[in-house]
């Protein structure tokens, strides 16, 4: 159809809550950049309402919440809720951070496709990603 | 995913979502939808209202920050496309201009260039979307900009540059390009060093340009800023300037778009011309002159 190159995969890496380290969140969003991705960055200390309203904006296909500080059961749901009150409940959500296993048993039944422990390889990511995006 | 007709439903309801899948579409090459909208809204309603702004200059001069000031300062509602690189190899990109516009009432669509250059192929067509959808004030960020990125200009009512001090010296400014085409200047970080000098070179040799001195990330001047962009537009405008401005940026879409069909479906009428041409030429037993000339529309 396009002489543009076709649609391409659209991620929004988004920082919740009140917590600084972004180190981790910019090495994805570089690593996605690499498999070929338009990825977006949101910046640190968002509240979820800000990165649902964000992500039906960029219009993307997935995103990729990171939070360090120990509030992930708290955000992480949220924007899941937010998403689908917003009538956007096909965008996919990712989890990633310092998470205990049990945690991320609860955050899957609530919605996080998938998370992301440290020594997590941003291979595996992008095939997750790739994989939910095209089938 | 919903079908066209439901999207363009929902667009013309004012739906988000609906206007955000649309410009996906649209920047993916389809744009189909843009025609149908356009059918639909009291278009000229809507341009008349709409005023589009080009902000250019170079990476890390401030674009972004006095963009997300610009957006808290606006009365009405604004639409913004920010533009970033996207990777020569790779074809993704890194679109980090929102994180510097902050958490705002503002439309923000964060869009790669795809091998456009300092604007993407597409930035006219979303452009109109966010007019169609009733914005007020369309801001268009570039990729940080050099001396020869003008594209911009033939899709704006007007360009405002964004400058720092100590960006060089007097003759920087006298080069081609750019220069000639801003409407307005922003001299940003005014409180850094040797602004006076960089102040003074502007002055002399664009004494008729809009020039103001800001700090975007203090938020200084800002309002000043969009008086004189909203100033620029009304003189302008009561020119006549305006009005041709937007016939020549339709114009130019029109031809390019009478390009793109016309080589299509030239290449399309002669294929197996030039499938036969190439094959002798490859084989050495046509020279390319004899070719060249045969295929002479």
């Amino acid at each position: 159809m396009s002489s543009d190159g076709g649609a391409k995969i659209r991620v929004l890496i988004a920082k919740p809550g009140l917590d600084g380290h972004d180190r981790g969140a910019k090495v994805l969003a570089r690593a996605l950049r690499d498999a070929g991705m338009e990825v977006i960055y949101s910046g640190l200390k968002r509240t979820p309402e800000e990165i649902a309203d964000m992500a039906i904006q960029e219009d993307v296909d997935v995103v990729g919440l990171s939070c360090l500080s120990g509030a992930h059961m708290t955000l992480f749901p949220r924007v899941v809720e937010l998403l689908r009150e917003k009538g956007a409940p096909d965008i996919t959500v990712l989890g990633g951070g310092i998470i205990p296993d049990d945690d991320a048993q609860k955050l899957r039944e609530k919605g996080i496709t998938a998370v992301f422990g440290p020594g997590s390889l941003t291979s595996s990511i992008i095939e997750l990603i790739k994989e939910k995006v095209n089938g | 995913m919903d079908s066209r007709e439901e999207l363009i439903e929902r667009f013309l309801e004012g739906d988000i979502r609906a206007l955000s899948r649309l410009i996906s579409i649209v920047e993916d090459g389809d744009d189909a939808p843009l025609h149908e909208i356009s059918e639909r809204v009291k278009e000229k309603d809507e341009r008349a209202k709409c005023l589009t702004v080009g902000i250019t200059g170079s990476t890390g001069s401030g674009k972004s920050t006095l963009i997300g000031q610009l957006i808290e300062r606006s009365a009405g509602r604004v639409g913004v496309i920010a533009i970033d690189p996207s990777s020569p190899s790779s074809g993704g990109a890194l679109l980090g201009d929102r994180i510097r516009m902050g958490p705002s009432r503002a439309y923000i669509r964060s869009v790669s260039s795809r091998g456009g250059g300092s604007i993407s192929k597409r930035t006219y067509e979303i452009a109109r979307l966010l007019e169609l959808f009733g914005m007020d004030l369309i801001l268009i960020e570039t990729v940080g900009a050099g001396q020869g990125e003008v594209a911009i200009a033939e899709l704006v009512d007007l360009v405002l540059l964004v400058l720092t001090p100590e960006s060089g010296d007097e003759i920087q400014y006298l080069k081609s390009g750019i220069m000639e085409l801003a409407d307005g200047i922003a001299l940003n970080k005014c409180d850094l060093d040797g602004w006076e000098k960089t102040y003074i070179y502007l002055r002399n040799w664009y004494p008729d340009l809009k020039i103001v001195k800001t700090k975007a990330l203090e938020g200084e001047e800002m309002d000043e800023l969009l008086r004189s962009l909203q100033e620029l537009a009304d003189e302008l405008k009561k020119k006549g300037e305006l009005q041709k401005r937007r016939e020549k940026r339709v114009k130019k879409w029109i031809e390019e778009r009478m390009k793109g069909e016309l080589i299509a479906r030239l290449l399309d009428e002669r294929k197996d011309e030039i499938e036969e041409l190439a094959e002798k030429v490859a084989r050495g037993d046509l020279s390319s002159k004899k070719a060249i000339q045969m295929v002479r529309i």
